[in-house]
């Protein structure tokens, strides 16, 4: 835990270094509010039929998409590109010649990029609230849950990505297929009912197994319309499954990737 | 240099192999899955390392150096064989083994550049597992032992190569390594910098620590002053092991290198006829009309005081008399050739 932490410490001194691009990027996230608010209540009439049951105004179910695309691109993104960076400045070599555990090692290296995307989070959120996102803001401890499960399932798809990278160098943009993907058929700027209505069937399956389609939905009935937990209960289930799956093979993959590496050599190659 | 109380070495290798799979493109690999080449890198490679020695590992670019030490740090697992540090068996409990050991890469890579020094070490530290006060007194030790006490709260970005090799080392020292693995560490430093650190590596890291050092270099000062003892390797085979002046002196010629106004006298005929000397050669004439000349004495130091003699008796003036060190090149050279002839005559 100490070393995880450790390499957070790190990695946050590192970006705190670019002072001027942690302070864009923070101002563009609040700033993005605007246009989401413009076109949240320009949308909202055309749009609230389809969203019904999923918030009941479009500007604050753009705003949990918003939250939700965040933390997705964040668990899919941070692991492999820590890897690789490591790889190139020769630091993951050293790392793995200690004697921290490759779990912590991993946490360490992309819990400062996950907490750092919860602070955007809660930048986005405040700035949804002074745009008159109405929340039911004594949820979101409950969405908490959900959206941290969110972000361990996506955590398991980085995992692969991280592992691919290990092993070969390349993710072959499973990372952008996974985010992109997920994004458009999960319900990030458009409710997947539309998904099932609109689009080809095989399109429509395809949304069926994204997790973020299930964990959204539940967010966004628990903060949004004050649905009670046990009426989302299927919803988290199924995400709880994706989550548990996404982990069991994220974990097999990067196993099989590290021990590969070292039959290979190839740990420290870049 | 001196056995552990347990008589275990602090490195023992047995018969130790690795091999590279060569890289083919996708096209190759589909058309014929089974024809995957290989090329060796370490082959069956046993010796010892005693805890406190100063060992160096020679040998040209490909020889297997830093794959050796990849799979003594645990980064590369060796396909066949084993090796030990102070008895823990690398492939069996890599984490013990990774507390006593501590490689230092022939780069300045792995440091993070926009943190000052302190916090690369305070990184490194907590990752071998020092807490609390125990920390920050090692890490103020460390820098003190590599002389980086009052810059280390610069940003390595700003640091010289020397520093930054310092730096390097002392993030090994951290953990009070029983090993420490050195790749070329002075690659990158100016002759004045790579002197400084070699009497580093002397007074501080080999002397009080009792640290057992194994360096991969390529620098004859190095091998042949720092080192207990060499090992040269060659396409992943141990060659020679012993002494850097042992083997040197095995594999030289005796060669002598005289200074002289008389280089045309008639007892360097003399000696060559009666054998005293042999492949006499002219080197070149100083400004000042001193002229360097080189000769083979194959009957070593007694027969080459003997022609220092005869030379001196027929009044030769001499003004200097030296026995010509082989060069590391030469060396490795030699012992290659040496053990290729020993093969093909097997």
């Amino acid at each position: 835990m100490r070393s995880a932490l450790a390499l957070m410490r790190v990695s946050f001194l590192t970006a705190a270094s670019y002072r001027l691009a942690m302070f864009v990027s923070i101002a563009a996230l609040g700033l993005q509010i605007v246009p989401t608010y413009y076109v949240g209540r320009t949308l909202d009439p055309f749009l609230a039929p389809a969203i019904k049951g999923e918030g009941s105004d479009f500007f604050g179910f753009l705003v949990m998409g918003t939250i939700g695309y965040l933390l997705i691109a964040a668990a899919v993104d941070a692991l492999p590109r820590a890897l690789e960076k490591g790889i190139n400045t020769g630091t993951l070599e050293l790392i793995f010649s200690t004697p921290s555990s490759v779990p912590s090692l991993l946490v360490g290296l992309t819990g400062y990029e996950l907490l750092w995307t919860v602070a955007r989070c809660i930048v986005v959120l405040s700035a949804a609230a002074v745009f008159g996102f109405h929340a039911h803001w004594l949820r979101f401890g409950e969405a908490s849950v959900i959206l941290a499960m969110i972000v361990a399932t996506y955590f398991g798809a980085g995992m692969i990505a991280g592992a691919m990278i290990v092993a070969y160098r390349r993710t072959a943009s499973l990372q952008t297929i996974v985010i992109v993907g997920s994004a458009m058929l999960g319900g990030v700027t458009y409710p997947t009912k539309l998904v099932d209505e609109q689009l080809p069937a095989w399109i429509a399956r395809l949304s069926d197994v994204v997790p973020l389609t299930y964990g959204l939905r539940a967010v966004r009935r628990i903060t949004i319309d004050d649905w009670p937990l046990r009426a989302v209960m299927g919803d988290v289930g199924t995400l709880a499954l994706f989550c548990v799956a996404f982990l069991g093979i994220g974990s097999f993959a990067m196993t099989f990737a590290l021990r590969r590496a070292r039959a290979e050599g190839t740990l420290s190659q870049y | 240099m001196s056995a552990s109380p347990s008589g275990e070495p602090a490195l023992r290798l047995h018969d130790l192999s690795k091999r590279f799979k060569v890289r083919r493109g996708l096209i190759e690999s589909l058309r014929n899955p089974n024809g995957a080449t290989y090329v060796p890198a370490v082959q069956h490679v046993s010796c010892e390392v005693q805890p406190g020695e100063f060992f160096g590992l020679l040998g040209p670019n490909g020889a297997g150096k830093t794959t050796l030490f990849k799979m003594l740090a645990t980064l590369t697992s060796p396909d066949e064989g084993w090796a030990t540090v102070h008895g823990v068996d690398v492939m069996k409990d890599p984490r013990a083994v990774r507390r006593m050991i501590a490689p230092v890469a022939a780069d300045e890579r792995g440091l993070h550049w926009r943190l000052s020094a302190l916090e690369n070490l305070r990184l490194f530290a907590t990752l071998y597992s020092l807490r609390g006060p125990a920390l920050d007194e090692r890490v103020h030790e460390v820098l003190g032992v590599v002389g980086l006490r009052g810059a280390e709260r610069r940003v390595v970005g700003t640091y010289s190569s020397g520093m930054r090799q310092r730096l390097l080392i002392a993030r090994a020292l951290i953990i009070r390594p029983r090993v420490l693995l050195l790749d070329e560490p002075t690659r990158s430093l100016d002759p004045v910098s790579a002197r400084d650190f070699r009497q580093f590596l002397r007074e501080e890291v080999a002397g009080p620590a009792r640290c057992t050092v194994v360096m991969a270099t390529h620098s004859p000062e190095e091998a042949l002053e720092l080192c207990d003892r060499v090992a040269v390797l060659n396409k992943g085979r141990l060659l020679a092991i012993g002494p850097a002046r042992a083997l040197e002196r095995q594999y030289s010629d005796e060669r002598y290198r005289v200074r002289t106004r008389q280089a045309n006298h008639r007892i360097w005929r003399e000696l060559e006829t009666r054998g005293a000397i042999e492949r006499l050669s002219v080197t070149g004439v100083d400004v000042d009309g001193w002229t360097a000349v080189e000769c083979h004495v194959p009957g070593g130091a007694d027969e080459a005081a003997q022609v220092l003699s005869s030379l001196i008796a027929s009044g030769v003036v001499i003004a200097g008399f030296d026995r010509l060190e082989l060069s590391l090149a030469d060396l490795i050279e030699r012992i290659v050739r040496s053990r290729a002839e020993e093969s093909s005559n097997a």
